[in-house]
């Protein structure tokens, strides 16, 4: 009886040596998609197929380029901008379903997150033709230095008169998905402009929460994906049911934090004021275009971040929080916070007031760590 | 009588070992447990990747002072004490790069300079710790550091 027992013991040690020794880390990542990079860090056995996990990630994110992305020649999106005023087009469901998540999203916040930038955010110099060293001045509204040059005011008059989303028509009959451009076009030194849609502000959202189904589908319980340095799907983070110390870029200081929580099991979606921008005579040009405005924000607001727990309407509260996180940048902090309250999010605002760096945030076990006050 | 209380001292004197036994065995797998589950503090930077376009191209070891290169793309020269400055092209004959510079003694890592993008800049990013990045998103450039221990702590912004 005592020998059984010696050798019970062993035996419990041995798996537990064996279970403890058998979990591997892997990092995956693709310049691919959405102009960014998308990574997958995970934790698994290694009886868990990571590499085909991640092939199986990048075929959906393939999927959704090809039917999202404004810098995709045939996209439905691109098929979109490219129609005149008042046609109607048939779309993919996805991107019929993106869509209709977009216009929650610019109902909620009164237009505030607009899909309906594109003309506002390439008059600006913020899309992707602009993040090469060989850009050339190309379009009626170019600068020949876009870093040095500020848009005329006829053109940001005038692209945001084509702004209104909600005149975009949505339509399906018999399991087809159709949208519908407005009628709205404009102008300017002879060359016509009608709307122009990009998604960039909600699919990176969406698609986190389709690479984390892909990953449950997988058994990747631990880890997490990011894509660029704006949207995140957290995973577990241990068997132990351990929480990750998820820390906030400080939007003043690239190279350190401004605050950390403790999170698992969550989307996250930020946005900011200091990924891409230009000064000019001392004035800072960021990508984030006030839909009221036409302009660049200029409210102090530095960064904004969302959570939201994984497991209830993923695919929803992923998108929607990554759509929210921009509009609360061009929120002024009282509306900020009464938008926070009545959408029930847990929420993270740096924000510049005079010289002083604040921060305003709901969760009550956030922990400041740079530079900043809580308000 | 007397082979019956032989039998009893027996008894008792394995049950006293067959205790201290289980208590080894219990403190081995607390230990083991204490080693291998615990997450490491002070996590250290083991070595330096640098991925093109999700390809490892370049790979430097801190504690085997070892360096692993994979591409036509990078080139290096030595500066002072452990100071490598690692040009990266994209592409031979294209003008487009990024110098990072891997200061060995100190395991931090720079970009030092980068002609990637009239309105992103990767020239502030700087890698310290676990979880650090360099992102070049134009050259799809990606350099991290890399620790033995677990997946660091995700960073958002």
């Amino acid at each position: 009886m005592k020998k059984i027992g010696i050798f019970i013991l062993l035996i419990i040690l041995m798996v537990l040596f064996v279970a403890c020794s058998s979990m591997t880390t892997n990092t995956f990542n693709s310049f691919d998609y959405f102009s960014t990079i998308i990574t997958l860090n995970s934790s698994t056995d290694k009886s868990v197929n990571t590499s085909e996990a991640w092939q199986e990630m990048c075929l959906s994110l393939g999927i959704m380029e090809d039917k999202l992305s404004v810098y995709v020649e045939d996209s439905d999106i691109s098929n979109f901008n490219g129609v005149s005023e008042g046609t109607t087009i048939e779309v993919s469901k996805l991107t019929y379903d993106v869509l209709t998540l977009a216009k929650e999203a610019y109902e909620n916040t009164n237009g505030l997150y607009n899909p309906a930038m594109y003309l506002l955010s390439d008059l600006w110099g913020f899309t992707d033709r602009f993040t090469k060293s060989t850009y050339e001045a190309q379009k009626p509204y170019d600068r020949q230095n876009p870093r040095q040059e500020l848009p005329e005011d006829k053109y940001i008059n005038g692209f945001l008169s084509l702004t209104d989303f909600s005149k975009v028509g949505f339509n399906v009959v018999e399991d087809k998905y159709y949208i519908t451009k407005p009628l709205d076009s404009i102008e300017i030194d002879g060359f016509k402009y009608t709307m122009q849609l990009d998604l960039g502000g909600i699919v990176k959202g969406y698609a986190a929460a389709i690479l984390k189904k892909t990953a449950d589908q997988f058994n990747i319980e631990y880890g997490y994906v990011t894509l660029g340095s704006s949207s995140l799907a957290l995973f577990e983070r241990n068997k132990k049911g351990q929480l990750w110390d998820l820390k906030l870029k400080d939007p003043l200081d690239s190279n350190s934090y401004y605050l950390k929580t403790s999170q698992s099991s969550i989307y996250v979606s930020t946005s900011g004021n200091y990924e891409q921008y230009y000064d000019i005579n001392g004035k800072r040009y960021c990508h984030i275009i006030n839909p009221t405005t036409g302009r660049p924000i200029d409210n102090g607001n530095l960064s904004a971040t969302i959570i939201t727990k994984a497991g209830n309407n993923d695919l929803a509260s992923s998108s929607l929080i990554d759509a929210y996180s921009t509009a609360l940048m061009v929120m002024d902090l009282d509306l900020a916070k009464q938008f926070i309250e009545k959408e029930n999010l847990t929420a993270y605002i740096a924000l510049k007031d005079g010289d002083t760096n604040k921060v305003y945030t709901n969760d009550n076990n956030a922990q400041i760590l740079a530079n900043y006050s809580r308000i | 009588m007397a082979s019956r209380i032989t039998q009893e001292k027996e008894n008792k004197f394995f049950k006293k070992w067959d205790i201290l036994i289980y208590a080894i065995l219990i403190v081995l797998i607390g230990v083991l447990f204490l080693v291998i589950l615990l997450p490491k503090s002070n996590q250290e930077i083991e070595a330096i990747s640098m991925e093109y376009d999700g390809k490892e191209i370049f790979l430097y070891k801190f504690n085997e002072e070892s360096m692993q290169i994979n591409s036509d793309y990078i080139s290096y020269s030595v500066e002072g004490d452990k100071v490598y400055v690692v040009k990266f092209k994209e592409g031979i004959g294209s003008d487009d790069f990024n110098i990072i510079r891997i200061d060995a003694n100190n395991r931090v890592v720079t970009c030092d300079d980068a002609n990637c993008s009239i309105s992103k800049d990767c020239t502030h990013m700087k890698i310290t710790k676990p979880g650090d990045t360099i992102i070049c998103i134009p050259h799809k450039l990606f350099v991290r550091a890399i620790s033995k221990s677990e997946i660091p702590d995700p960073v958002i912004g």
